[in-house]
């Protein structure tokens, strides 16, 4: 059964990829999975030295691709998962794309709800000795499909305990939920986190997740916040505090704008580290790092210069607001709300963004997507003058919405956009001419 | 003459789990256009009676279950009786997604344990069978005419689902609304949400008011009407782009 799903597979990748498909990302796995459910327990024999997985709410691209980019200069081969391929289909699929009968390693960005599962393949202790564990973040996230940051807290748990000592687990100390997850593990766990006061910011976010101690349910005391509930925490009744870094900001440089980013090169950076790549390596490494499509993407559109972040949940809405706000480049901006499947069907969350944030926006705002009306309301109520023509323009086309925009950016500017997952594909389409996924 | 409301909101750090700040942001946004002066009063653990009186209109949205489990002492043995007594006198409310659950008899959770409520409103919840799925979803609901704010031109409302809970009301409640598309309060009786004196519960989550601004304004006029002890008329707002959102769903669901 194991070599008639494989080769299955492979034909299943052949196709996609020979007729230009675009599902080569899962489907290849997908029938695979259906022809034999552990199958990735045999394809994963064929990675030789680590495996790493990478989960959390946000961040999870992004980290994947520099501990890649950084292991292939190194001249390791390198199998990973494509962008939003998540799922356990995505991560077999991985494994078709090219017909290698090994790789040095495997770097697996993995959804929230099947990380558990995805665990569960690595059950033989030689697997475990392969693996190194990244835990991003754990925010609130299409609770239409994930439901609540408490409930995927304690199945992550409940399997990571389940890990010997030979694995090793790297956490950010600065989630309260993950420290508190990381202090019962048998792993070797080690913590990182921003440890740097001149990125606190001025007032708790609205969007916060774990603002009271996992471990008694008192309220944490924060020293500061870096956004959301990520920060210096500690809990004046029960005592549980933030754990020490082993790798803190002041030790990185981030190649891309924003807080999250530094979580993300800081992850990427102790997971190299802990598996003995030279530090110098590393720094070269990101340095020259490109970001992945959709993750402060710039591109060039009828020469206009126009960046893309993906802003799916209120935690990194609010992080792309406050990096345009910051960023030296300055623009129009467009707010593009999907709600199809992989976006989550409830927009609710809209609502728990600082979108107040946003007022007195000297640039023109435009709204487009599936669900534009909700954000075009979601600013109505979020900015203290009511929005007029000049100043936000509403758009059910996203074709006439990208066209908008083109017009409103005037020279030296940036455009800003701001798209869930599925309307980051189609304005990607339209900016760049292809399909990706 | 300037008007005030203070407005409370429920243990807003642990019952708001998916936008449900919405609700909040509406009722003030649409008290402040008017002149109306607004204060919203957070009510936790430090708010005291005497300050939990001073409401005149109340909204309390979800909470997880560690959260709710924080606060269901406090909520039930401090803040209880008082609120029982100001909504029997008819000051006006919302309850969003997890807390009418919180506001009726009892409620059984998914491991078969007994939650007491606060028994305000007449209605009892429980979990289905484990296999049942969660109701999950938009949402359209035609309002009950037995409720007052039913008028002709505008009698739907529009929401998101999330519950795996279901809600049976008794005799001393009323159905809010009935279900045009969707689910509801236990997906058989066609009942959504309850009313109860000027207190509305629905099994809308999250921001449930910014598309439906009848509900926003009905709340607002209410809770003048009970401080004020007449009846203050509403300016009329521009809502063309609330009811657009509004259409979209019903139109989406195919309810007109």
């Amino acid at each position: 059964m194991d070599i008639v799903a494989i080769y299955i597979g492979y034909i299943v990748s052949w196709i996609s990829k020979a007729f230009g498909l675009g599902a080569g990302a899962t489907w290849p796995g997908e029938v695979a999975l259906r022809i034999n459910p552990q199958i990735l327990s045999k394809l994963l024999s064929k990675i030789t030295k680590r495996i790493i997985i990478v989960a959390g709410t946000n961040g999870k691209t992004t980290t994947t691709l520099m501990i890649k980019k950084i292991l292939e200069d190194q001249g390791f081969s390198v199998l990973h998962n494509e962008s939003g391929a998540n799922l356990l289909n995505g991560i077999v699929s991985a494994f078709f794309t090219n017909n290698k009968e090994s790789y040095d390693y495997a770097v697996f960005e993995v959804d929230e709800n099947v990380f558990p599962t995805l665990l569960s393949y690595l059950r033989t202790k030689n697997d475990e000795l392969r693996t190194t564990i990244v835990l991003l973040n754990l925010f609130r996230d299409q609770l239409d499909r994930y439901g609540e940051v408490d409930t995927i807290a304690k199945n992550w748990l409940t399997t990571l305990k389940k890990l010997d000592k030979e694995t090793t687990v790297l956490i950010n100390g600065d989630d309260p939920h993950l420290a508190f997850i990381g202090k019962q593990l048998n792993a070797i766990v080690s913590y990182f986190g921003l440890d740097d006061k001149t990125q606190y910011i001025p007032k708790m976010q609205h969007a916060t997740d774990t603002i009271f101690c996992p471990s008694c349910g008192n309220r944490l005391t924060f020293t500061g916040v870096y956004f959301s509930h990520l920060g210096d925490w500690k809990c004046t009744k029960c005592g549980f505090t933030h754990p020490k870094a082993t790798l803190t900001a002041s030790h990185v440089i981030s190649p891309l704008e924003g807080v999250y980013n530094i979580y993300n090169t800081l992850a990427a950076t102790l997971v190299l580290e802990t598996m003995g790549v030279d530090k110098k390596q590393i720094q070269k490494g990101l340095i020259n790092f490109m970001p992945a499509f959709g993750r402060m993407e710039e591109v060039s559109y009828q020469e206009k210069n126009i960046k893309n972040l993906l802003s799916k949940n209120p935690t990194g809405f609010n992080e792309s607001l406050r990096t345009v706000l910051s960023s030296k480049q300055k623009g129009p901006m467009m707010l593009l709300l999907n709600d199809r499947i992989p976006d989550g069907t409830d927009v609710s969350w809209i609502w728990d963004v600082d979108m107040e944030q946003l007022d007195g926006y000297r640039y023109p705002i435009i709204v487009s997507g599936d669900r534009y009306l909700d954000m075009a309301v979601r600013l109505k109520y979020g900015l203290e003058k009511m929005p007029n023509d000049k100043c936000q323009m509403i758009n059910k086309s996203l074709d006439e919405a990208v066209i908008q925009l083109t017009n409103v950016i005037q020279k030296g500017e940036t455009g800003w956009i701001l798209p869930t997952y599925s309307a980051m594909l189609d304005v990607r389409k339209i900016l760049t001419g292809k399909s990706i996924l | 003459m300037n008007y005030e409301l203070n407005i409370g909101w429920l243990y807003p750090e642990l019952m708001s789990t998916y936008g449900d700040r919405g609700n909040v942001v509406v009722l003030q946004k649409r008290c402040e256009w008017r002149d109306i002066n607004v204060e919203i009063v957070p009510i936790d653990f430090s708010t005291t009676n005497q300050e939990l009186r001073t409401i005149n209109l109340i909204f309390g949205g979800g909470a997880q279950d560690r959260q709710q489990s924080i606060l269901i002492d406090d909520l039930r043995k401090n803040k209880g009786p008082v609120l029982k007594e100001m909504i029997n006198a008819g000051m006006p409310g919302l309850f969003v997604c997890g807390s009418p659950q919180l506001f009726g008899h009892y409620f059984i959770d998914g491991n078969g344990n007994k939650l007491e409520g606060l028994g305000i409103f007449d209605m009892v919840s429980n979990y289905p069978e484990k296999e049942t799925p969660r109701c999950i979803g938009n949402m359209v609901a035609s309002l009950n005419f037995q409720f007052s704010i039913f008028n002709f031109q505008k009698n739907t409302v529009v929401g998101f689902e999330n519950h795996g809970g279901r809600t049976y009301l008794g005799k001393g409640v009323k159905p809010f609304a009935r279900v045009l598309a969707g689910n509801g309060n236990n997906g058989e009786d066609g009942t959504e949400g309850a009313v109860y004196k000027n207190c509305i519960a629905t099994y809308s989550h999250g921001p449930f008011l910014p598309k439906n601004p009848h509900i926003a304004d009905w709340l607002i006029a209410k809770a003048l009407d009970m401080k004020y002890k007449k009846v203050i008329p509403l300016e009329t707002l521009d809502d063309t782009l609330e009811w657009q959102a509004h259409d979209y769903m019903l139109r989406r669901l195919k309810v007109y």
